[in-house]
């Protein structure tokens, strides 16, 4: 497609609106378009006006969409369009790069999408659309997209990037058939449709050749069947074999009379046969349990799987006959299915390449967690909890360690806010309930062990009273300016009093102090007096006959009544005046 | 006879010749870059105005002229093909690239001529008395031949220039009041050519569409603007309408050596239901879309151009995509029998007159480069 007139829009948009970072290419492509991946299924919602992406969402295999209502307020009509391709084009502002390292948690650009749309309150970045009809633009992200563009190219779809429009002179014929410079076809060979040979590949005699595209320096044999195959370079197929929907890479040697079903995967060297059959769907490799189709290494790029694999590698055996057959060299790859171990590894049982048209159109792509960037380390909670609580644990436990390690090294707070921020984008946590957490972990903090392995559940080894107090006291006045950054309007300081009065109840060390901590942060500017005063009154209304609660009350006492009082006199300055 | 068996020799030998210093030809940095980007937009852009494709050919073959180091014709000669052999391989189905490469190897041959000898028509009776070929003369230093070559390049761009008003200006003499006048498509050369008629003459125009393109629409829009009256018809049409049409004129993207036309798609269709009327046809095209190439298979990559489906079959269309094959070729191809009269820039010619232009225009040597 023509990036120019995109870019073109792109910037006419950003002198309107200042705060755009990034306009994103969709293609318009019904559902169940070959075209379309099922692991990109996307669907959003835009502003029918201006195209503004107001939310992005993949929504897989769920029969439920999640739109926020807020949209329909906000925005006079909406569009929620389902008949778009994702291109993976965008048309990013200098901005964005800047937004990457700031969220170093985003791992991939439906990530940054979808931080920045749920974001778009506080920083206010917008993002637009740009949907292309008579253009064409793609991106293969696995087996069944590598075929379905493959396809797309050699109908002409992305003309003029068609093989007869490049630097090697390729000639176009009837029924799609591209054959390049020194091609030898033998005597009775039949190409039948969509057919690609690269230069100085031959075809022997009675060899039936459809919709595949073969490589450079290629030899196919006599009486060879090579249907929906594609076979890339340096590759050799011997007489009376049939390749069946597969592909087979660089240097692929398939001896005489070997089958190779639909859906197998042959990489870089393999060699297979003679007389034997690779069953559909199977992947082999020259280098045992370590190969992952070179080709899409770099998509699914993820270091983690390798280096687990790497740890599991064996000195290289002889090839199994039962694999290869009997001069063969490979060994078959199996998907890691410990999933337990790794969530990365899930991404792996991505898509397996269509064996037929009706399996491809059932669509078999396991859902790749969202949410690729967990820590590693096995949590206790980890195996039963998923989503928004488990995110607040995870959340809460990296403030914890933020907050000491900021308080041990005396770090510049205005990192640790930028550090807390990144984690909140992290974990969907919403705005609100951030002080909240800072407050709880300054309180509860010393409590704590430092190792992360038992974060998630208190050790219970309490320090002396003293030590705890002094504790939360250096760290409200190491913290006084990031409290005060997130704490601004009654509301929250309503909130953090309230988590105040939870912790004391739950922790012996702050309830004995709890006095001097409502004092603390009254003068530190963090609570107001009025705030104060009304929680109190909503706290003792709610206290009924709870002993702690009487507890709690009975601490704060003596500071409630200096502040009533303090308020009284001022209130009387003020007439007095 | 001999001069013939000569003439094939010498083109044996300056093609071998040329293969031999093809791998030393060197253009350039600067030539080479221009050379580059012009390829890419002969690669990209589409549709090409041929106009603007043969004009952008002499410029760089001009810029080969006066920017490559040659020291005789036959160098020159060598770097001229080099680059003009990169071209058509970028475009095979742009012929106006290769006419206009043949154009200038010729004006090289008869400016190296004409400075050898003083006048070309000297040469030609001495060659053919000895049965000697000028072939030995070219790798002859001649002094003036890069400023006068130059010059006759910049008439060549001059007669580009001038070719539409040119044809243009014949309207009057083929057009005459009250005619209904039928094409298709959009041609710049033609949309001047009725403008020029309606000027002097009140005719009505019946404008085919032409899908998938549609440029028909504009060409109706452009002729609506300058006053002329002018109707709008589908390409289905075209037949029942014909028998109230006095004369169909239309544009092409080439002449073929034969008198045959590779025109826009639709223009077949239109040539055949003419003779099924026996309406003359009228084609409009300047010289530098005269081609010395034949026809020769209709698969073949130089004739026609094969675009994306997308104008035919929606790429929404979803799983109607991966079930046919939907092919969007750009060009028909009008056998000569079917067309009346050419209008060029020097005049109206018969399409069995074609051979002499094209014998008069290129360098029987030069047919493949």
């Amino acid at each position: 497609m023509q990036l120019q007139e995109v870019v073109q829009r792109h910037r006419e948009l950003k002198k309107k609106d200042k705060m755009l970072v990034m306009t994103c290419v969709y293609k318009k492509a019904q559902p169940k378009h070959r075209t379309r991946s099922t692991e990109d299924d996307i669907l959003i919602c835009t502003n029918s006006a201006d195209g503004q992406l107001l939310h992005c969402e993949k929504p897989r295999k769920q029969r439920r969409l999640n739109i926020p209502l807020s949209l329909l307020d906000d925005h006079r009509e909406i569009e929620v369009r389902y008949d778009l391709l994702d291109c993976h084009i965008s048309i990013c502002s200098p901005t964005v790069p800047q937004l990457f390292s700031d969220n170093f948690d985003y791992q991939t650009r439906h990530h940054f999408i979808r931080g920045i749309l749920m974001n778009e309150d506080i920083l206010g970045n917008h993002i637009y659309t740009h949907v292309i009809s008579d253009q064409y633009a793609a991106r293969v992200c696995n087996f069944s997209t590598y075929d379905a563009i493959s396809k797309d190219v050699i109908h002409r779809w992305v003309y003029p990037l068609v093989p007869d429009n490049t630097d090697e002179a390729c000639s176009y014929g009837r029924r799609n058939i591209y054959l390049n410079t020194n091609v030898s076809l033998a005597f009775g060979c039949e190409l039948h449709e969509d057919v690609v040979i690269g230069r100085n590949t031959s075809v022997g005699v009675s060899t039936h050749i459809t919709q595949s595209s073969i490589g450079h320096n290629c030899r196919i044999g006599d009486n060879v069947v090579i249907e929906g195959a594609y076979i890339w370079d340096n590759c050799v197929i011997e007489r009376g074999s049939k390749v069946y929907r597969s592909i087979l890479c660089d240097s692929v040697y398939v001896k005489s009379n070997v089958v190779v079903e639909a859906g197998c995967v042959l990489s870089y060297g393999v060699i297979v046969g003679p007389q034997f059959t690779v069953k559909r769907g199977s992947k082999i490799t020259t280098s045992r349990d370590s190969g992952v189709p070179g080709d899409d290494e770099g998509e699914w790029g993820d270091e983690g799987v390798k280096v687990a694999e790497v740890t599991q590698k064996s000195p290289t055996e002889d090839s199994n006959p039962t694999e290869v057959g009997r001069e063969g060299r490979g060994f078959l790859w199996h998907p890691p299915t410990t999933v337990e171990e790794d969530e990365e590894s899930e991404q792996f049982a991505v898509e397996e390449w269509p064996a037929d048209e009706a399996e491809s159109s059932g669509g078999e792509s396991s859902s790749g967690s969202s949410r690729d960037s967990s820590p590693g380390p096995a949590q206790p909670s980890h195996q039963f909890s998923e989503g928004a609580d488990l995110d607040n644990l995870l959340f809460y436990n990296e403030i914890i360690d933020l907050i000491r390690s900021g308080l041990a090294e005396k770090v510049n707070t205005d990192n640790t806010i930028l550090m807390i921020n990144a984690a909140k984008h992290a974990y969907n946590i919403p705005i609100h309930d951030v002080p909240l957490a800072i407050v709880r972990a300054i309180m509860e903090g010393p409590r704590r062990s430092t190792t992360p392995s038992s974060t998630g559940a208190p050790t219970g080894n309490l320090q002396s009273q003293p030590d705890t107090m002094t504790y939360i006291k250096s760290a409200v006045n190491f913290f006084t300016s990031l409290l005060q950054h997130y704490i601004r309007d009654q509301s929250l300081q309503m909130s953090v009093a309230e988590t105040l009065a939870d912790c004391a109840e739950k922790q012996g060390a702050v309830l004995a102090n709890l006095a001097r901590l409502v004092l603390l942060f009254y003068n530190r500017d963090i609570l107001e007096e009025s705030v104060i005063l009304s929680w109190h009154k909503r706290y003792s209304s709610s206290a009924g006959d709870l002993p702690k609660k009487l507890e709690v009350l009975k601490v704060v006492k003596p500071v409630i009544e200096w502040l009533q009082t303090a308020s009284e006199e001022s209130s009387d300055d003020e007439e007095g005046e | 006879m001999r001069t013939i068996r000569n003439r094939l020799c010498t083109a044996g030998m300056a093609s071998g010749m040329a293969v031999a210093e093809k791998g030393r030809s060197d253009l350039g940095k600067e030539v080479e870059e221009k050379l580059h980007e012009f390829i890419t937009y002969l690669k990209q852009k589409n549709p090409h105005s041929s106009y603007d494709v043969a004009k952008r050919t002499v410029l760089l073959l001009r810029e080969v002229c006066s920017k490559t180091r040659w020291y005789s014709a036959r160098d020159l000669i060598t770097n001229i093909r080099a680059a003009g052999k990169k071209l058509i391989a970028a475009q095979p189905s742009e012929s106006a690239v290769g006419n206009m490469v043949r154009r200038v190897l010729k004006i090289v041959r008869e400016e190296h001529a004409s400075c050898v000898a003083g006048s070309v028509d000297e040469v030609d009776v001495r060659a053919l008395l000895q049965g000697r070929d000028d072939s030995d003369d070219l790798s002859r230093q001649t002094p003036h031949l890069k400023g006068s070559v130059i010059e006759i390049i910049n008439d060549l761009l001059g007669e580009l220039e001038l070719s539409a008003s040119n044809i243009s200006s014949q309207a009057p003499d083929h057009i005459h009041s009250s005619e209904v006048l039928m094409t298709t498509g959009y041609s710049k050369t033609v949309e001047a050519f009725l403008k020029a008629a309606a000027r002097k003459r009140k005719i009505e125009v019946i404008v085919a569409e032409s899908a998938p393109f549609y440029r028909g629409q504009e060409l109706a829009k452009n002729l609506a603007v300058a006053g002329v009256e002018t109707i709008v018809v589908t390409d289905s049409a075209v037949f029942a309408i014909m028998s109230r049409v006095n004369k169909v004129i239309i544009g092409t993207h080439t002449v073929m050596a034969d008198g045959s036309l590779k025109a826009i798609n639709g223009s077949y269709a239109l040539c055949l239901a003419a003779k099924r009327h026996s309406v003359p046809v009228l084609v409009c095209a300047a010289l530098f879309k005269l081609s010395p190439q034949y026809p020769c298979s209709y698969d073949h990559d130089t004739f026609n151009k094969i675009v994306s489906p997308h104008d035919i079959l929606r790429f929404s269309e979803g799983q109607l995509v991966s079930k046919v094959h939907v092919q969007n070729p750009v060009f028909d191809h009008v056998p000569p029998d079917l067309i009346t009269l050419f209008v060029s820039n020097i005049g109206g010619n018969a399409p069995s007159y074609v051979y002499r232009l094209i014998s008069e225009l290129y360098h029987p040597d030069d047919q493949e480069l």
